[in-house]
């Protein structure tokens, strides 16, 4: 009920309406799972480089639809040494990309009202709507999943009292998910959709 | 990037490394990844489709109906090629640990396989390969028949029964009359039993045989039901540490089974067999042993015996029937006067299940023949009588065209090769193929080498009996489909279409060739030898071979069992997928093979 009464607020907020399909139904048993490359960690000062997403149906991670997008950056942008340690994300890579409206345009039409998926996901949903509310005036209203929350809470359920190690790495090692070894956005993102589904299918 | 993940994931799968460039990176835009939970069913038998699963982690076992496993798919393996490639699946695909896979689409792979020899060799594999797979899943119902046999499936000793008050040595003349191996004691209440190693007692201790038997029968005895498992007569030997036991029907006692019995039933069921015709003495003993052959055979069958190999142990037991019957209708004699000899089908040794008599008799002298045909018109009635129906062409024993002196048969053979009429040059093929079953063995050797040099006189007489390999079309057209006789039912004949073109053309390429071996695989082996043809060729060859006979072996047996007129019929819409497209490529290199013989003989010329 509160949640129907928020998208209505959001909507109504909402100032362009090209952004209208965030408030269509959700599709069953549909999500959307995402990742994003930053040039650091804190949302105000640092920018987005990539951004990669998957839509998860049922129990297929459809690979073949998946979303990835590039970022153009100014030369010497900040963090340009990191990201390309980090994330191998080269300034050729980046040369390429796009504007950073156009690709949360495009985000946005990908995901339309899925429920969004993420690993830490709150640091990446405020990097877009860094970019998003000005665009739009609201923050993203779609739902989210926390796959770090929907581990812990399954790990608590099994060994209450416990210290739950949530890294990433310890999580893939502990459902035996199959590592990828890229740390791109959208890699990321396939690795996370694997957790996402074992954590929905078995707990 | 994910598509530098897949691209690597590619590369480690064979055949998938062998893509191009452009195939691969289109191959990797079309992947998939799915989850699927364990016990979860991927594909469900009989199911079509859609798309190729590789596994990234996981395990998927493959299960035939009645939850044997088929086989089993790790990391880094595909399934089910087959279902994508004939339509639908022959077994169902379970998750047996949780799975995470990458799916490609059917039309993606289609085309692949379509245009990489790579994937074609992979996925559609040799046709040798292919059979002993499909060879494999028949083989899955052996181990059923050992639990499933009945103790009334095996021949039971005959056994002698005597009164406790009988003597000792009226008893053993009883026991040796029967040729039992035991002699049972009873009196409606009493009841014991009397062997080998007793009777060897008496003599050794020096007791009077003509005391009443019941002195020396050892009582109780063990009895078994005949309708009971066999499995649990085995049981019954191995827990009493006994040798034999006594078979009743309801109270009645029917004969004796040794434990020997049941051990060469499975180990060695021919030579029980043997052993039974070498017993008996009455042409009734003989029709009951022949009965059985039918139910040894599916069992070959079953058990997976290579058909070319248990099609000789066969003919091994209806040449000894032969002899046996031979042996008991001639009068002592004429033995030494007298040959004969099966031809055809049954002289090659490829005769699986008994059809047609085709026998004929070679006498010494002329003067023999008036008396060797009235026995030898018994020989063939007794025959019929066994389970060797009348042959329709008439060639038999009892017809007197087919008793004859070795010269009055090479006069004949002489006038065939002048004058090759269809009939005569059919006639000369299955003489050629002749074995004797008893008798002197000489003559028949002499006729055959006889036929062999009449026909390599001159080589237009070799090239016209070659000629008969090219009669009948090869059932199958340009485009790999069958082609059927719509007038019996859409079925199509896999004698004139696969196997008389191959016995044939071999037979002719043998006697050209010199070669006396009777049997078609062992004539290919021998012209392989003589590199006549490749090694590969004649692996096919052979393969194919033996795919007609087990098919047709396959569709009479169930014709059989379905009470119809076994006959060389089958119909490709009942075969499953895999058997269908080994029948094809059989076909296409009995194709091939005509083609060889038609270069050899000079056929297009005539």
């Amino acid at each position: 009920m509160f949640r129907n009464l928020y998208l209505e607020i959001q909507k109504y907020r909402l100032k362009d309406n090209k952004f209208i399909c965030l408030f269509d139904n959700e599709p069953v048993d549909e999500v959307v799972v995402f990742d994003t490359e930053t040039t650091g960690l804190d949302p105000n000062k640092d920018n987005i480089l990539s951004i990669g997403a998957v839509k998860v149906v049922g129990n297929k991670i459809l690979s073949s639809e998946s979303f990835e997008v590039f970022v153009k950056q100014s030369d010497n942008y900040e963090g340009r040494s990191e990201s390309i340690k980090i994330h191998k994300i080269r300034d050729c890579d980046l040369k390429n990309g796009i504007l950073i409206n156009e690709a949360i345009d495009k985000f946005i039409n990908f995901i339309g009202s899925r429920p969004l998926v993420g690993y830490y996901l709150e640091f990446d949903i405020s990097m877009i709507n860094k970019y998003f509310k000005k665009m739009s005036g609201i923050s993203l209203p779609n739902r989210e999943i926390e796959v770090s929350a929907l581990y812990h809470d399954m790990k608590i359920g099994r060994i209450p009292q416990s210290n739950v190690d949530l890294r990433l790495s310890s999580i893939i090692a502990d459902l035996k998910i199959p590592t990828l070894t890229n740390h791109d956005a959208l890699s990321d993102a396939v690795m996370t959709a694997m957790i996402y589904l074992k954590l929905k299918n078995n707990y | 990037m994910l598509k530098n993940e897949l691209e690597k994931f590619y590369k480690l799968i064979h055949p998938f490394e062998t893509l191009d460039e452009t195939d691969l990176e289109y191959l990797i835009k079309l992947t998939d990844i799915a989850y699927y939970r364990r016990s979860e069913q991927i594909i469900a038998k009989n199911s079509a489709t859609n798309k190729l699963y590789l596994i990234l982690k996981g395990r998927v076992i493959e299960y035939r109906d009645n939850d044997e496993v088929v086989s089993i798919y790790n990391e880094y393996e595909s399934f089910d090629a087959n279902s994508l490639l004939y339509g639908s699946s022959e077994n169902k695909f379970i998750v047996d640990e949780e799975l995470i896979c990458y799916e490609i689409p059917k039309n993606i792979f289609l085309s692949f396989i379509e245009k990489y020899k790579s994937f074609r060799s992979y996925y559609v594999e040799g046709l040798a390969k292919k059979i002993n797979s499909a060879k494999e899943r028949e083989r899955n119902s052996s181990m059923a028949s050992f639990m499933l046999a009945k103790v009334s499936d095996l021949f039971l000793h005959k056994v002698a029964i005597v009164s406790p008050e009988t003597s000792i040595l009226d008893a053993l003349k009883l026991k040796e009359e029967m040729k039992s191996s035991a002699i049972i004691v009873e009196d409606g209440i009493y009841r014991g039993i009397v062997t080998d190693s007793n009777l060897r007692n008496v003599i050794l201790t020096g007791r009077n045989t003509a005391e009443p038997i019941k002195n020396i029968a050892v009582s109780p005895i063990k009895t078994i039901q005949h309708n009971d498992f066999l499995f649990n007569a085995l049981l019954t030997f191995v827990k009493y540490q006994i040798k034999r036991v006594v078979i009743l029907k309801n109270k009645e006692i029917v004969g004796i089974l040794e434990q020997m019995d049941i051990l060469s039933y499975f180990s060695n069921q021919s030579h029980l067999i043997a052993v039974q015709i070498e017993r008996a003495s009455t042409v009734e003993e003989l029709m009951e042993i022949s009965n059985g052959l039918v139910s040894i055979i599916k069992r070959f069958f079953e058990s997976g015996v290579k058909v070319r190999h248990s099609s000789k142990l066969v003919n091994e037991l209806n040449r000894k029937i032969y002899y046996k019957l031979a042996l008991m209708i001639f009068p002592k004699d004429l033995h030494s006067e007298i040959t004969i000899f099966t031809m055809g089908s049954e002289g090659r040794r490829e005769q699986i299940l008994k059809t047609d008599q085709d026998n004929g008799l070679i006498i010494s002298r002329d003067e023999f023949r008036d008396e060797v045909s009235i026995y030898a018109k018994i020989f063939s009635e007794k025959l019929v009588l066994i389970g060797y129906p009348e042959c329709e062409g008439n060639i038999m024993v009892s017809n007197p065209y087919w008793i004859e002196t070795l010269a009055g048969y090479m006069r004949r053979i002489s006038e065939h090769v002048l004058k090759p009429t269809p009939t005569a040059l059919m006639e000369l093929a299955i003489m050629f193929d002749s074995e004797s079953v008893f008798g002197n063995e000489d003559p028949l050797l002499e006729m055959r080498e006889f036929i062999a040099h009449r026909l390599t006189d001159n080589l237009h007489s070799t090239n016209s009996f070659a000629s008969a390999t090219l009669q009948f079309e090869t059932p199958i057209s340009f485009f790999r489909s069958f082609l059927v006789d719509n007038k019996h039912g859409g079925e199509l004949d896999i004698k004139k279409g696969g196997i008389f073109p191959i016995v044939h053309g071999i037979r002719s390429l043998a006697i050209s060739n010199n070669i006396l071996e009777t049997n078609t695989v062992g004539r290919i082996k021998e012209l392989n030898n003589r590199e006549i043809f490749s090694r590969e060729f004649a692996l096919e060859l052979i393969e194919s071979f033996d795919f007609f006979l087990t098919l047709r072996l396959k569709t009479r047996l169930q014709k059989l069992a379905l009470n119809k007129q076994p006959d060389n019929y089958v119909d490709p819409v009942k075969l499953s997928p895999l058997e269908r497209e080994i029948l094809k490529d059989s076909l296409k290199i009995v194709d091939k093979f005509k083609k060889l013989i038609k270069h050899k003989f000079q056929l297009d010329r005539l």
